[in-house]
């Protein structure tokens, strides 16, 4: 059983959530960004640093 | 014939020698029969600074060199002397005009009397434009000339108004220990930031991104890092109010 079977990828290896379109590197630096948010990681650089690669 | 007739030939002959009627040999051989006069009769040399005269002295030396000193010349030592002798000739001009860049270095192995410093190296330069400005304030030379060991004592002391902008080297002198701690504690910094757990962070996440993510990781570590120093270099700013 493959954890990517119960996502919605299609062809390209795009994720559709919520009408938009990530790969599964986004879903992860976003997953990283929430995580240091929740922590209260007071790094502003590592955070630029994250949404740099998210947005690139 | 007696020395003034010699003195007299002589003179003539620097005369013709000056006019180029006098091919290189001949030129030669009166500079050797010029100096054996001059040695002996033990004429003490003189000469001056002066802007437009030209010196001339002959002494015994192997030594030979022409220096010529700009009137803007932005000297970087002071109280140079330098004391050389040999037993051959040669010819020293100073002339006081010359033209500005004047970099020369004089060396004086070898032939250097046991009472004297064997080694002269001065290294002269100066950035001009030929300008006005005098800098030497004094200079004097002073040439002794000495029976038994027929050596020429030369002493030039030369004090300078010191430019420092002139200067190429970096006048260490201004800084501080508050910021040589300041320097230490930003390079002791800089070399932990290169482990630190951003930097550890954003490679272990290397593997998982795509081509293009992968080769912008290390641009965003390096431009985070750059980020940092600025930080760091905020130190080195003006009062914080």
């Amino acid at each position: 059983m493959n954890f990517l079977n119960f996502l919605p990828i299609d062809q390209e290896g795009k994720i559709n959530l919520f009408g938009f379109s990530f790969y599964t590197d986004d879903l992860l630096i976003l997953a990283i960004l929430l995580f240091l948010y929740s922590q209260k990681i007071n790094d502003k650089f590592l955070y630029i640093a994250l949404i740099l690669l998210l947005i690139k | 014939m007696n020395d003034n007739d010699f003195n007299e030939m002589i003179k003539k002959a620097q005369s013709m020698i000056q006019n180029n009627q006098i091919p290189d040999d001949i030129k030669a051989l009166i500079n050797n029969l010029q100096n054996s006069n001059n040695n002996t009769s033990n004429n003490s040399y003189s000469s001056a600074y002066n802007g437009s005269s030209n010196v001339s002295n002959n002494f015994n030396s192997n030594n030979s060199y022409d220096s010529s000193h700009n009137t803007d010349m932005n000297n970087t030592y002071r109280n140079n002397s330098y004391n050389y002798s040999s037993n051959n000739s040669s010819l020293f001009n100073r002339t006081g005009n010359a033209s500005a860049n004047n970099n020369f270095s004089f060396n004086s192995t070898g032939n250097a009397n046991s009472n004297n410093n064997s080694s002269f190296n001065r290294t002269e330069s100066a950035n001009s434009n030929n300008n006005s400005s005098l800098n030497n304030v004094s200079s004097n030379n002073n040439f002794n000339s000495s029976a038994q060991n027929k050596n020429n004592l030369q002493n030039n002391n030369y004090a300078s108004t010191h430019n420092e902008q002139t200067s190429p080297s970096f006048n260490t002198a201004n800084i501080d220990m508050e910021t040589l701690m300041k320097i230490q504690n930003i390079m002791s910094k800089m070399k932990n930031t290169s482990d630190d757990d951003m930097s550890k962070l954003l490679l272990s996440l290397k593997p998982y991104l795509r081509n293009g993510k992968k080769e912008k990781i290390d641009e965003y570590i390096q431009l985070i890092k750059m980020g940092k120093m600025t930080q760091l270099l905020d130190l080195f700013g003006g009062e914080k109010k």
